[in-house]
């Protein structure tokens, strides 16, 4: 697998290439780079039923 | 095998792609592809143990980037080409349970970064003329795969419905010298019972001419055509209202709502398209609880949609279910 690496603003690509020939693009974030470019809202959200189950897992 | 085949009798390109018939269908969630590959486990198609949001190629793709040539040649009316073009597969998480609207706003806000990045970089191929993102939610749509996934074509050829869109759009503009879809956002905003949600850069509507009962509309208020002009805080909003309309939409029946999502923005074959406006829409197929809207003899034959139901009391519903929205992460 051949490797390529780059970068954008806390977002961060990682292309491989499968045995395949086909390609493949990981990509990863910086924690400061999810917070939103303002103020937020303080409400508590409602769970939807999937996530209350997804945070149990 | 797959090659693009042009209907005379509707104007349109297909394409065959025989070797669709034989990709994975509903594997037991043990096997399923898209998930991480577990040391010791079954090798999936990610050979890696985790990963945040994945993009690659599809196994079995309907268009390539170095296509074969077509089985048959052009004849006279029946013209036939290779199938240029490319199909993506974008994982949305590496839990194989959760589905886009059960993830938090943060790794909403991550894939429009990522649905951004793709766009970008897809319009940059040669051949390609239109970048379509989009996602089959649920067996009632007919997803093979239940792994929370959407898929990315870049066809070289604009798609038919995105270019009755274009031709609407143009001919409003001539005739009135404004943008269609900021005048509906005006209207439906102005008359507000089909509002589902707001915020500053987006809003969520049921529109007047909805033809599935849930028929979810989001558009940009400001006038943009593509990713490419949002602004970081458009991005932010867009996962905000994202999160806000799919989790509406699981309340509804109390369950995981099946939708096709489909992003419609300009197309990316270099000309001006000031005209048209980017916007999403979601087709739900659910009309009740226990019952489907099936494309039947008026849709599928004729073209002409029937609702069953009005989008005004479809609106009212959902806007009842949507609440805050609260990210974890902060500046």
């Amino acid at each position: 697998m051949s490797k390529e690496q780059s970068t954008n603003e806390g977002m961060h690509k990682r292309r491989i290439q499968l045995a395949d020939g086909r390609y493949m693009i990981f990509y990863t974030f910086d924690t400061e780079a999810l917070a939103p470019p303002y103020k937020t809202q303080t409400a508590t959200e409602q769970p939807t039923k999937e996530s209350a189950e997804r945070e149990n897992v | 095998m797959s090659e693009l085949r042009y209907n005379p009798l509707l104007g349109e390109w297909l394409a065959t792609a025989t070797h669709r018939q034989d990709r994975t269908f509903l594997p037991p969630p043990d096997f399923c592809p898209l998930c991480p590959t577990k040391p010791g486990k079954f090798p999936t198609e990610v050979p890696e143990p985790d990963y945040d949001i994945v993009a690659f190629e599809n196994r079995f793709p309907s268009l390539r980037s170095h296509p074969e040539m077509p089985a048959i040649e052009s004849s006279g009316m029946y013209q036939v080409k290779p199938s240029y073009g490319v199909c993506e597969v974008v994982l949305y998480s590496p839990v194989h349970t959760t589905a886009l609207a059960a993830e938090p706003v943060e790794q909403i806000y991550k894939l429009v970064r990522v649905w951004r990045d793709r766009f970008e970089e897809l319009s940059r191929v040669e051949f390609v003329e239109y970048v379509f993102i989009f996602e089959n939610k649920g067996e009632a749509v007919g997803v093979t795969l239940h792994h929370p996934h959407g898929q990315i074509y870049a066809y070289p050829f604009i798609p038919p419905v995105v270019k009755k869109e274009l031709t609407q759009c143009r001919h409003h503009k001539e005739q009135t010298g404004s943008c269609l879809i900021c005048d509906i956002v005006e209207n439906e905003r102005e008359f507000g019972k089909r509002i589902i949600a707001e915020n500053d850069s987006f809003a969520a509507y049921i529109p007047f001419f909805a033809r599935y009962p849930y028929e979810t509309h989001i558009s940009t208020k400001r006038h943009l055509e593509s990713f490419q002009e949002f602004s970081d805080i458009e991005e932010a909003q867009l996962a905000e209202i994202l999160k806000q309309v799919l989790a509406a939409f699981d309340r509804i029946f109390d369950r995981s709502f099946p939708y096709i999502m489909s992003i419609h923005q300009r197309p990316s074959d270099g000309k001006d398209y000031d005209y048209y406006h980017f916007h999403i829409e979601f087709y739900p197929p659910m009309r009740t609880a226990d019952k489907l809207k099936y494309l039947a003899g008026s849709e599928a034959g004729a073209g002409m949609f029937i609702n069953d139901t009005l989008p005004e009391i479809k609106a009212e519903e959902l806007r009842k279910l949507v609440t805050p929205v609260q990210w974890k992460t902060r500046r």
